[in-house]
């Protein structure tokens, strides 16, 4: 296997456990969403021509894969049986006021459909609009529209979130 | 948006990190895993499907030689690899470089593909096997209603269970294209 994709993967898979955190709400299926999207990436690994950053391309291919794993109805029968408490977007880092909101966050975006999701975290990644256009497959005022909209979600709440802590 | 920016950027380390000779491992896994998950989709579900049907049918219609009975076998199972290979030749994804919406697309037409593929291969199936037993032994006309009832109900009932699973898939990728809007 090339060692310079294994070192550009290494490199990214912050970005890969991302994804995994927002597109699944276990571990055991985050850690299989992230399998998922490190394979696909090897499999595009040879068309990757470096016209486009690295980062680029592996948010399109994660993000692809991400949007695309549908699961089999054996696999969504299975977790309709899961119970609530197996749900977990945290971090498995130290908790701390910083840490609780970023788990706030996270769990906002959870709530967006999946293409949605794919949006802001382009979005939060200072994504310009053109380049979540082509990423994504729609024009550049579409991708303006739905950002204003998730906007509006996010300060939604945020104001809740807001007003539930006092 | 600029706070929710910044949450979002100590996000980053949310995972364990792995080694470059641990995802080695886990793509070689992954990669194995795959081809044998298809293999055995191919194998067991071709097999399985043929030697059932072919029991139930031989059940009934006992006087076929030993010739006629092994050059049924070979058909159906052969019948039944040919469809898996065009099903798997239909179900190629998108190369996943491309953006969502086309890798969305050619899943849409690939589903409805599946769907109708499937739904051709079980009728031709069934319904070759019913004439070729009608061609091969001799049947009462009591038989030949009692037989063409069982593949008539197998028929219908593997058609149902395919297509409410494709349906299923289809209604997840409409509704995601859907949320994507007019191009």
């Amino acid at each position: 296997m090339k060692p310079d994709f294994l070192t550009l993967i290494s490199q990214n898979q912050g970005v890969i456990y991302k994804i995994s955190r927002i597109y699944r709400d276990s571990q055991e299926d985050r850690e299989d969403l992230f399998q998922d999207i490190v394979y696909q990436l090897w499999r595009s690994y040879p068309a990757f021509k470096g016209e486009s950053k690295p980062s680029t391309w592996i948010y399109k291919v994660a993000l692809s894969t991400a949007v695309m794993a549908f699961r089999s109805p054996k696999e969504q029968f299975r977790r309709r049986q899961l119970p609530w408490e197996t749900i977990d977007r945290s971090a498995p880092s130290p908790t701390s006021a910083a840490n609780e909101r970023t788990t706030w966050l996270y769990e906002v975006i959870a709530t967006f459909d999946p293409v949605e999701k794919a949006i802001v975290t382009l979005y939060l990644e200072e994504y310009s609009y053109k380049e979540i256009a082509e990423i994504v497959g729609i024009t550049d005022n579409h991708v303006g529209v739905k950002i204003s909209r998730i906007k509006d979600k996010l300060k939604e709440r945020a104001a809740q979130e807001g007003d539930d802590n006092g | 948006m600029d706070d929710i920016k910044a949450l979002w950027r100590q996000g980053d380390a949310s995972g364990p990190a792995k080694t470059p000779s641990e995802l080695e491992a886990m793509v070689r896994m992954k990669s194995r895993a795959t081809f044998l998950r298809t293999s055995r989709k191919l194998i067991i579900e071709s097999l399985a499907f043929g030697v059932v049907l072919f029991a139930c049918l031989t059940g009934l219609a006992s006087p076929l030689s030993q010739s006629e009975a092994t050059g049924l076998l070979i058909a159906v199972v052969t019948f039944g690899i040919v469809n898996n290979l065009v099903l798997l030749r239909v179900a190629r994804p998108a190369p996943p470089e491309r953006s969502i919406r086309d890798a969305l697309t050619q899943a849409a037409a690939s589903f409805r593909t599946q769907k109708w593929v499937g739904a051709l291969f079980t009728v031709l199936y069934f319904a070759t096997l019913f004439f070729v037993l009608l061609a091969h032994v001799q049947f009462t006309s009591l038989k030949i209603l009692e037989t063409g009832l069982i593949v008539a109900g197998s028929i219908g009932v593997r058609l149902w269970f395919e297509t409410q699973l494709w349906n299923r898939q289809i209604r997840e990728v409409d509704s995601l294209l859907g949320s994507l809007g007019a191009s």
